[in-house]
């Protein structure tokens, strides 16, 4: 999960920054192709008009040459002829040309991308409307001159003419110089921004992909702490597995050794028998013996396993547990065989549900400890109903030997008593784990200690409300 | 002469292989399992064997230190018991136990392993059982058990 998380966020990251690189080449090439277009058009615009105002020039001054020669009067009268038939030529031909410059600004004014452009060219156009009108008045001078006879002052008029003429041209020549340098200068001004605009879109995408790397190298450490702790939690299930498996082997060695253990005292009986070294009711005696103990361990290992995988059944019923117990004790003071008292002393008598069997398995098992454990001594069973936790609670303490303290913790185990008990104290080493099973189902606690004065106690109670749904489980 | 010197000497060897057959041995059992102790015991002194019985691994140490300060005084060579028979799972004590503590005391003494563990299992964990010991595996027939610690 955490792992999808990051990848999804890696991609998410990645994917931005694709996208603004595209977008960013995409401006870039629509704005080149823009840019040089406008540049392609403008300077389309501007070359005819100046081309026009040399025209212009050119022939103005061919005009104002043609008009000095006819005004010096030294020319022939065939060549003054020419002269002026140049001269009206050259003033047509200005005509023409301004003519055009006024189309060609209409022009550009029409085809001008934006306001400023369209507002140059009709600027233009009006310097050509300009041009026109001082031309026309040259024009007009120049017609009166010839006609009539010299006059200094008309003469004086017309180079005045002439000369701002010539000075409007240059004036509008250089409008549209500086206009075109002016539109290229904007262009390369809005070319400039762009190319700002894309070094920052390039920054912004250098940090993005920067603060991408840093993110990824902290995921990437979080990612390994991440993996360090579950592999510490593997490590710790695995060492808890391996641990249980090893508790099941040890069960089943060890178990495997008690199933085993009274076959050779069984063929030993067998064989002393037929050599007639025992008599045969001995030998009878000691095998049945041995296959009520093999009939007992093998029970104790099936309970364990059905307790173990929570598949312990109990036949619940009402029960008045006191009577329970002292059918239990009477059948065990029967076989007593030690200088051991058991004394009852039992309170709250009730109706319990309870599994009869199973609970007697239990008192059995305690109480026959305590016999086994015991020289001689009083064994004391204490029953009370306790209100607080809603429990019966039963007692069953001792004056022998006591529990070993290193036994004492795991008292409940499997197999924990083995090697501390002699021959005649020898259990299978399941009965006390049986009984905290059979408790548990039950829904109660057990519990073991040592008394201060010697000997030992185990508690253990059976919950007095009756469960709805019979629990056949333990923990 | 010649037949009757070789006649002697088979004489003499079947005289010492039957000594040899009589021979009574000083044995410790240790063992807790009341009726195999009985079986074990009855067979025993059937075949004219001494035998010594400890109920864990614990009292067999105490049983074999203690006879082993009584046969120090007759002679420092002679072990205290001839053959020790032993079972591995014992309270207080268990075989493999008890079998390297006496090898630590008598390094020659016979011992011999009686157990209802799975013998592939003891051998294989190393260090667990004294090579030297010899191993019988549970469950042996009584005349087994004989013919093993006579031999």
């Amino acid at each position: 999960m955490f792992a999808g998380k990051t990848s999804f966020k890696i991609s998410g990251m990645v994917g931005i920054i694709i996208l603004l690189l595209g977008i960013t080449i995409l401006f870039g090439t629509y704005q080149m192709s823009k840019v040089s277009n406008e540049i392609i058009n403008i300077s389309q615009e501007y070359e005819p008009l100046q081309n026009t105002l040399g025209e212009i020039k050119y022939h103005q001054a061919n005009q104002v040459a043609n008009f000095e020669k006819i005004k010096t009067g030294q020319l022939s009268e065939t060549d003054s002829d020419i002269a002026k038939e140049e001269f009206w030529s050259s003033n047509t031909i200005i005509k023409s040309n301004i003519a055009q410059g006024k189309k060609l600004a209409e022009t550009g004014y029409n085809m001008a991308p934006t306001d400023a452009d369209g507002n140059d060219f009709k600027q233009i156009h009006k310097m050509f409307l300009d041009v026109e009108q001082t031309h026309n008045e040259f024009e007009y001078m120049a017609k009166d001159s010839l006609s009539s006879t010299q006059s200094d002052f008309l003469l004086k008029q017309i180079a005045l003419k002439e000369t701002q003429f010539k000075e409007k041209i240059d004036n509008t020549s250089n409008e549209i110089k500086k206009l075109n340098e002016q539109s290229i200068n904007a262009i390369e001004g809005h070319e400039r921004g762009w190319l700002i605009v894309q070094i920052g879109i390039m920054i912004v995408v250098g940090i993005i992909a920067i603060s991408l790397r840093h993110f990824m190298h902290e995921n990437n450490a979080e990612l390994k702490k991440e993996i360090e702790s579950k592999t510490i939690e593997l490590q710790e299930a695995n060492k808890k597995l391996r641990d249980l498996d090893k508790l099941k082997d040890d069960f089943i060695s060890i178990a495997s050794h008690e199933l085993k253990s009274p076959i050779q005292p069984i063929f030993g009986f067998a064989e002393l028998a037929q050599s007639g070294d025992i008599d045969q009711k001995e030998a009878w005696d000691g095998v049945t013996t041995l296959a009520k103990k093999l009939q007992n361990l093998a029970n104790d290992v099936l309970d364990v396993t059905r307790i173990e995988s929570n598949r312990l059944t109990l036949y619940q019923e009402k029960c008045r547990i006191n009577e329970l117990i002292l059918e239990t004790t009477r059948m065990l003071k029967t076989g007593l065989n030690k200088n051991v008292r058991i004394v009852e002393e039992l309170d709250g008598d009730i109706e319990i549900t309870l599994d009869r069997t199973r609970i007697e398995q239990v008192l059995r098992n305690i109480i026959n400890n305590s016999i086994k454990f015991t020289e001689n001594g009083t064994i004391r069973i204490k029953t009370e109903i306790s209100k607080s936790s809603n429990e019966f609670l039963i007692t069953v303490s001792d004056t022998g030997l006591g529990i070993p303290e290193e036994v004492l913790p795991n008292i409940f185990g499997k197999f924990v008593t083995k090697g501390h008990e002699s021959e005649n104290q020898g259990g299978n080493g399941l009965g006390l784990f049986l009984c905290k099973g059979i408790i548990s189902a039950h829904g109660g606690r057990i519990t073991a200690r040592n008394n201060k004065d010697g000997g030992a106690t185990f508690e253990f109670s059976i919950p007095l409300a009756q469960r709805k749904t019979i629990n056949p489980l333990t923990n | 002469m010649h037949c009757s010197s070789s006649l002697d000497r088979l004489n003499l060897m079947y005289e010492s292989a039957n000594e040899k057959l009589k021979m009574t041995l000083n044995i410790l059992v240790a063992e807790d399992n009341a009726f195999t102790i009985t079986q074990y015991t009855k067979i025993l002194e059937k075949n004219g064997h001494s035998v010594t019985v400890a109920r864990d691994g614990q009292e067999c140490l105490e049983k074999y230190t203690q006879e082993l300060a009584k046969t120090e005084f007759e002679s420092l060579d002679k072990n205290p018991f001839d053959v020790v028979l032993l079972d591995n799972n014992m309270p207080k004590k268990s075989g493999v136990e008890v079998a390297k503590e006496i090898l630590d005391k008598r390094p020659n003494q016979r011992i011999i392993f009686a157990s209802a563990y799975d013998i592939n299992s003891l051998l294989k964990a190393p260090g667990t059982v004294p090579e030297s010991v010899e191993i019988l595996e549970k469950p042996f027939s009584l005349n087994t058990m004989i013919g093993k610690i006579q031999a």
